[in-house]
């Protein structure tokens, strides 16, 4: 069939490999992308218990990239890992670009479901129809340039794709992630984590069948209309050219970054400078990059410490390399409060080094810092941890450093606490210090970190309590609150309310909408940064468009929302099978009791509006309020009434 | 007579390039079949574009011992007669670009401008204005351009 691939299924235990033809029946209903993922998983765990431990060998770690992933229709390749999560023990996925996924697809493959655990350290190897299990003794213990170097030294074409992790990764840290070639980590929820459960230390492509296309000229036409519409979007150069450094000055101006473990939600004006595209492409950046193959809109870039731009520098001098993002920015430059682009760009490539997540790390450290601002912890924990005094205080860089080394070599006993996710180091510090920990915690479902004030933007409170990932803004990525878009919220409810700043009014409603179509969007297997964040400036019948030329199947944006809709349906189905139920969507103390002290959005705090908000958001979902829970009706309206069957069997639903 | 340049310190890596070109050339998305190449420096964690000159004196034309590979009078284009050609390599190797590449199937891919409005320039990724020191360009500057001879 055009325009997409086949599904791989990799038994490690038994070294088996299976090779099916993509479930034609099922690509209008999921698409692809996460779409197929989520029915894999969902199909997999029918057959194992879902209340397995995570690391058990019986998880099963997806890998899979949408049918626009790897073409020329302009908008990137975004690859989705999709697992039983080790950091929150629900529901996990991760998306990178990178072009691992390309070359998966351009071997002819959408999907890998990799099964079971290798007797010892392996990779895999595709090249188009060869698919084989390889020896990885040689690479473990590697971080992951290291791997990527090894490999790549004669081994394995120096075009292929490579996905790796690092040693965090092999060591069980939690919340490892697993880095693609170049530089481009699957972050959230512990993708690394899984592969090194399973002794999996690479997955490698290398394609060249390529992607067929049932209407050539029709996907020539929907190309260029994507192009029209991406060159008339106003804001476009401003994010080709700075990408998600653009978020350090805006969130400045309306209060949404969160300073030193989001006790406040301004950084001071003398340090935010320093954090700033300005001063980034003024001293360190190199050249504009595209992160996966297609994405014309580049908004990665390059970057190389010189020494000489500030004083860390001169410690960090190197050679030419990946660039920091809001998200590193705000881990290590705010919530570490360390104002020096130089540092923060050296822990971005550190955590890719080592396969960590920075986005949990970032709200783990910023929580040790407030604890030894309050006394909670103190030299004696340092030095019984470090052999040595080490002093916690804001901006310590060298504390920063030593500890992400501890975890990712799990090498003390501190390193071993904070494998964890945000919530549970929090609970374990209190275990040790026997004082209050978790009320300083900056966490919200299932215990994640997250380094964004959201309490004065409700929509970003309310995807934060309820992602099926755990606390996260990507699920439900959207700029109507938080990028006052009252022209979006008109569209989608038809009212401005959303859209108005610094009030909860109808944000629980937009957050399921947001929910939805950043899942039909993920269905395609393209970035959700432009996509998803402004449905007016890119309509969802490019894509269909796209894709209805590219396999010859008609899709129309009503069929493309409803396989998003679908798609959030069968990860919502796999938390309840689990257990999950109203009370787990939750946030942390400080975003639920802590009011805003910054100018705008001043005394919010979500305490105040998040329960009204999910009533909200579950009804606008077409699920039971008082539970959370699906109903039979709504998921027989979506045509998931086995999902229902299974659901209603195990007493999970409304 | 119109040729491919390639505009210094813009590229992006995108690709689009080899997959519009491998589109429009043969209906796929794929690469492998691109008349056009980006590669990866990883040195400097740039990448650059790979493009047939249609050079004045070109050495795959004078090189070619099957005379298979040729200038079009007409548009300048310096074409390779597949029937012609006997796969003998020649004119990858002495190419100094090395901008002819191989297709899996063992053929030869050689950029052939498509008649003069190449679609690889029609999809490069217009860039802003002065995105760093390196690139100091006009807003809408693109990587790939068609310049004249």
């Amino acid at each position: 069939m055009h325009g997409h691939g086949d599904v791989v299924t990799i038994d490690l235990t038994h070294g088996s490999i299976k090779r099916e033809p993509f479930p034609v029946n099922l690509a209008k209903k999921f698409i692809g992308g996460m779409g197929i993922n989520d029915w894999l998983l969902w199909n997999h765990f029918l057959k194992v218990d879902p209340h397995i431990d995570p690391l058990s060998a019986d998880n099963v770690l997806i890998a899979g990239l949408g049918p626009l992933g790897g073409t020329g229709f302009g908008l990137g390749s975004k690859m989705k890992f999709t697992y039983k999560s080790p950091v929150t023990g629900f529901f996990g996925d991760s998306t990178c670009g990178g072009n691992f996924g390309s070359q998966m697809r351009w071997s002819g493959i959408d999907h890998l479901v990799i099964k079971g655990r290798a007797r010892k350290p392996a990779y895999l190897y595709i090249h188009d129809s060869g698919i084989e299990i390889r020896d990885a003794a040689h690479l473990w213990g590697s971080g992951t340039h290291e791997t990527i170097k090894k490999l790549r030294a004669g081994e394995v074409p120096s075009r292929a794709g490579i996905v790796c992790i690092g040693q965090a990764g092999e060591n069980g840290v939690r919340y490892a992630c697993t880095v693609a070639t170049e530089e481009r980590a699957a972050g959230r929820t512990g993708s690394g984590c899984v592969a090194g459960s399973k002794n999996l230390k690479a997955i490698v492509a290398s394609g060249s069948r390529g992607i067929t296309v049932s209407d050539p000229e029709g996907a020539v036409g929907a190309a260029r209309r994507i192009f029209e519409a991406i060159d008339a979007d106003p804001l476009i150069f401003v994010f080709k050219k700075n990408g998600t450094f653009n978020m350090v000055d805006f969130y400045d101006a309306i209060g949404g970054n969160a300073y030193r473990n989001n006790q406040l939600s301004k950084v001071p004006d003398e340090r935010i400078r320093f954090l700033t595209s300005d001063w980034y492409t003024a001293n360190m950046k190199l050249r504009d990059l595209a992160c996966s193959p297609g994405c014309t809109f580049g908004c990665d870039s390059s970057c190389r410490i010189k020494g000489s731009e500030t004083e860390l520098a001169r410690r960090l001098a190197g050679p030419a390399g990946g660039s920091p993002e809001y998200l590193s920015i705000a881990s290590f430059g705010m919530g570490c409060d360390i104002p020096d682009l130089a540092a923060v760009t050296h822990f971005h490539r550190r955590c890719n080094e080592y396969g960590m997540d920075f986005a949990e790390v970032g709200g783990i450290i910023p929580l040790l810092m407030e604890l030894w601002q309050r006394g909670i912890l103190t030299e004696e924990h340092t030095r019984k941890w470090f052999g040595e005094p080490l002093s916690l205080e804001w901006g310590n860089f060298d504390a920063v450093e030593k500890i992400l080394h501890a975890i990712a070599f799990q090498e003390n006993e501190l390193g071993r606490i904070c494998s964890g996710n945000t919530e549970k180091v929090a609970e374990a510090l209190e275990k040790i210090t026997d004082l209050p920990v978790t009320p300083y915690m900056v966490c919200g479902k299932g215990g994640n970190a997250f380094q964004e004030e959201v309490r004065s933007f409700p929509i970003w409170a309310v995807n934060a309590a309820v992602a099926s990932r755990g606390c996260d803004h990507l699920k439900g990525l959207n700029i109507i609150d938080k990028g006052f878009r009252q022209d979006i919220s008109t569209e989608w409810l038809g009212k401005p309310d959303a859209g108005v700043g610094y009030t909860p009014d109808l944000k629980g409603a937009a957050a399921a909408l947001a929910e939805n179509y950043a899942a039909a969007i993920n269905c395609l297997g393209i970035c959700i940064f432009r996509p998803a964040t402004d449905p007016l400036c890119m309509p969802p019948s490019l894509f269909t468009d796209a894709y209805s030329a590219l396999t010859g199947i008609p899709l129309t944006p009503p069929d493309l929302l409803l396989a998003g809709e679908r798609a959030c349906n069968l990860e919502k189905a796999f938390n309840s099978r689990i257990g999950l139920r109203r009370g787990d969507d939750r946030l942390c103390a400080r975003w639920m009791d802590e009011p805003v002290t910054f100018e705008y959005g001043a005394g919010m705090k979500a305490g105040e509006y998040l329960d009204r908000l999910l009533d909200e958001y579950y009804e606008r979902h077409g699920w039971d309020k008082r539970t959370s829970l699906q109903t039979r009706a709504k998921l027989d309206a979506l045509g998931l009434s086995d999902v229902a069957d299974v659901l209603e069997k195990e007493k999970a639903t409304a | 007579m119109k040729k491919l340049l390639v505009v210094p310190n813009l590229c992006i890596g995108c690709r689009e390039c080899e997959l519009m070109c491998s589109l429009k050339h043969y209906g796929v998305f794929n690469p492998a079949l691109a008349r056009i190449r980006v590669e990866y420096d990883a040195e400097a964690n740039c990448y650059n574009p790979v493009i047939c000159e249609q050079c004045e004196d070109a050495a795959c034309v004078e090189s070619c011992p099957a005379e298979a590979v040729s200038r079009d009078p007409q548009t300048g284009v310096i074409v390779i007669d597949q029937e012609k050609c006997t796969l003998c390599l020649t004119c990858v190797e002495e190419c100094p670009n090395h901008a002819i590449n191989i297709a899996p199937d063992g053929t030869l891919l050689k950029c052939d401008l498509c008649g003069g409005e190449p679609i690889c320039v029609q999809f490069c990724s217009k860039r802003p204005e002065m995105s760093s020191p390196l690139m100091a360009n006009p807003e809408g500057a693109t990587a790939l351009i068609v310049g004249e001879k």
